[in-house]
């Protein structure tokens, strides 16, 4: 009797449809959410080979694609698409991308709240703007708004700024001893070089090490900048991504019910 | 004199976005993809056999030939010079660490170009 229900077990299997199977969307959808998006996008593209598009399947490849960074292929779909899911994944690649014109065309077709929290994670680099914009939602949402704001500890412009004045001290500012050091040796050779060059009236070696200095010193004060930029972005990331998922669920792999 | 400062300033202070990096090993691969050409091919069979290994990932010589690609030489070339220092700072408050080849990398892939 136990190997009969086995048997009949078996072959139930054996002959079970993977396409008609709900765990297959399932297992889709938890590597979006477990951010593995390549593996979520080969996925989703065998499951297209072998048993054709299905929306569910479609937007979460293209949520994929959007964190890989291939968005001409993912707005194309998503803009086939055409699923109130897939609209608010399109408005969110828009906004996260500062594509405002393309995304006034597409909000309108939004549920308000959609628009509302889409509107904030718009405005998110500025703290008051948020403020104003995330004002009815969640009230968790205005609480990671001030953390991802209270995260922000360096100013790139300033960073900048400082590196232009004297090579090093942006970096210093960022926090990076090591990479202030650097800069500031190699700009001083450098910038040595070519005066004592010019000096000696040996032009053509001057201006070579004058264009090698040009790019050291241009290089440090984009290092500065950069270093402030990465010290933010890294603090300041888990809330941005807490907000992500508490204000539009679906682009972290949650499917409608 | 001083719109050439104003303009390094802007330059320092205006940049694109930063890429956001990849979570593990497979995506970053995936986000790599562009990151051949012919030169930096040679190159790179040459540098893997070289004692010495670079700490980032993609390494200095693929995301040139990435922004080369997207930016012009010009701006590859600066660029360059702040990931050689981006290297110097070695820090995980500056870059994400990835254990990649046996080794732990700071990933650092080159974000839109503006």
């Amino acid at each position: 009797m136990r190997i009969a229900i086995i048997l009949v077990a078996l072959l139930a299997t054996a002959h079970a449809d993977p396409c008609a199977d709900p765990a297959v969307t399932q297992r889709l959808a938890a590597l979006v959410h477990a951010r593995r998006f390549a593996d979520a996008h080969h996925a989703a593209t065998d499951l297209r080979v072998q048993c054709g598009a299905q929306d569910a399947w479609r937007l979460l490849d293209d949520v994929a694609l959007l964190r890989l960074e291939d968005r001409a292929v993912a707005i194309a779909d998503l803009q086939a698409l055409h699923t109130p899911a897939g609209d608010v994944v399109l408005a969110w690649a828009y906004v996260t991308n500062g594509d405002d014109q393309a995304a006034a065309a597409v909000l309108p077709r939004l549920p308000a709240p959609r628009q509302a929290a889409l509107h904030a994670l718009a405005a998110l680099s500025d703290e008051e703007d948020f403020d104003a914009a995330a004002h009815g939602l969640d009230p968790r949402a205005i609480e990671l708004g001030h953390r991802y704001h209270a995260a922000r500890v360096k100013s790139p412009a300033l960073a900048g700024v400082l590196s232009a004045v004297l090579p090093g001290s942006g970096q210093l500012y960022s926090g990076s001893l090591q990479a202030a050091a650097v800069t500031f040796v190699l700009n001083s050779l450098f910038i040595g070089a070519t005066v004592e060059l010019a000096r000696d009236k040996q032009y053509v070696t001057a201006a070579a090490a004058g264009t090698a200095a040009s790019f050291f010193y241009v290089g440090g004060i984009i290092n500065a900048a950069d270093l402030a930029r990465r010290r933010n972005r890294i603090a300041q990331q888990p809330y941005a991504d807490e907000l992500e998922d508490l204000l539009v669920p679906e682009v972290g792999g949650t499917l409608a019910p | 004199m001083l719109g050439l400062g104003g303009l390094i300033v802007a330059c320092g202070a205006c940049l694109p976005p930063v890429a956001r990096d990849a979570d593990n090993a497979i995506d970053l691969r995936y986000r790599m993809r562009p990151a051949h050409s012919t030169v930096v091919d040679i190159y790179r069979a040459v540098g893997d056999n070289a004692p010495s290994r670079c700490k980032m990932v993609p390494t200095d010589s693929q995301v040139f030939a990435i922004r080369a690609e997207r930016c012009g030489g010009v701006r590859a070339w600066f660029w360059g010079v702040s990931r050689l220092l981006l290297e110097q700072a070695n820090s995980g408050r500056f870059a994400t660490p990835i254990r990649l080849d046996d080794r732990l990398r700071w990933i650092d892939l080159p974000g839109p170009c503006e």
